[in-house]
């Protein structure tokens, strides 16, 4: 199953160090952070190009103040 | 130009919530509390941290004022074995979720769901031992009414506890301020309430306030997420949550707290 987990995409799109070192080390990432993810969704992560998500996260969200998200 | 008005909370949440339940699950609630090692978003551990914060206890009867669909009730009733609650929303489609849930699980003895507005409860004076408003008082019309409600049904040393999304200040910027009423639209609010105009409502029901300020550990990148996808095939792109309620550039001043408060004896 693909679909990365809710709460590490909202962190990834909240916390731009987060999302920058998720995107440049995955699998060393979620391992780290204690996230349980299968071999299918760390693939996904890898292929992920992060200018274009930085890019969706300036188009849907733009400038985001993390400790106001809701 | 023709004359728009605002879908009352039960209109909302009857058009939104089977979307809301897709999104976010059984407890529709944007802070989540953060637990566990390394902390995580786990709503229903998330619950129970809010009924233990509450002061909830075995043999309790609670009041879930703004119930969702059952989620929260459901979960603390499966942990508390002696305990019940009685859940009240507005909207006939929660309502009826509610009720679909509670015989799913079987806990039809233990949580009672009631289509009834948390203004007008109807439940006899002295019937709860704990009230609880969890992110729902932003519908709230009238505080005063809403508390004094609250205190009615509770018996004499009975428990309120609110967990809420609060306005950060009363007196806001132009730019906040319209950035909040966006807020509330979106959402569906009546407005959403600042913790200093909750403490003196709850205070001039009658209530003694045990504790208010800001709620700790607690996250929304589980809210945040749910509004995308993110995936090899698409990149990160609005989900179907999204779609409905990302708005570019909403930044509302807005804090997660907490008041905690009681109902005098005597």
């Amino acid at each position: 199953m693909e679909q990365i987990p809710p709460e590490l995409i909202g962190r990834a799109v909240q916390d731009a160090e987060f999302r920058s070192r998720l995107l440049a080390d995955p699998k060393g990432t979620v391992t780290a952070e204690g996230y349980e993810l299968d071999q299918d969704q760390i693939e996904a992560l890898q292929e992920l190009d992060p200018e274009a998500i930085d890019k969706a996260i300036e188009a849907l969200v733009g400038e985001l103040d993390a400790s106001k998200w809701a | 130009m023709g004359l728009t008005t605002t879908p009352s909370s039960s209109e909302f949440y009857d058009r939104w919530t089977e979307l809301f339940r897709r999104g976010f699950g059984p407890v529709l609630q944007a802070g989540i509390v953060k637990t566990g090692d390394p902390p995580r978003e786990d709503p229903r551990r998330s619950i129970l941290a809010l009924a233990e914060r509450a002061g909830v206890r075995e043999g309790d009867r609670v009041l879930d004022a703004g119930c969702g669909v059952a989620g929260p009730a459901i979960i603390i009733a499966s942990e508390y074995p002696t305990v019940v609650v009685d859940a009240v929303t507005n909207s006939a489609y929660q309502f009826e979720v509610a009720q679909s849930e509670v015989d799913r699980v079987g806990l039809t003895q233990r949580v009672r769901p009631h289509l009834a507005d948390y203004e007008h409860l109807p439940f006899p004076s002295g019937s709860f031992d704990q009230v609880l408003f969890f992110e729902s008082t932003g519908y709230a019309k009238d505080l005063t009414v809403t508390y004094g409600e609250a205190h009615r049904v509770l018996a004499p040393g009975g428990r309120l506890y609110v967990k809420d999304v609060f306005c950060s200040s009363a007196s806001l910027s132009v730019r906040a301020a319209e950035q909040m009423r966006a807020f509330d639209e979106l959402w569906g609010c009546v407005r959403s309430k600042t913790l200093a105009e909750t403490v003196a409502a709850i205070s001039d029901a009658g209530f003694e306030v045990v504790s208010s300020g800001a709620l700790p550990n607690v996250g929304t990148s589980r809210f945040a997420g749910s509004m995308f996808h993110l995936d090899r095939a698409g990149g990160l792109r609005p989900s179907e949550l999204g779609v409905e309620f990302l708005k570019r550039g909403l930044n509302p001043p807005i804090e997660f707290g907490e008041v905690r408060a009681r109902k005098p004896i005597g």
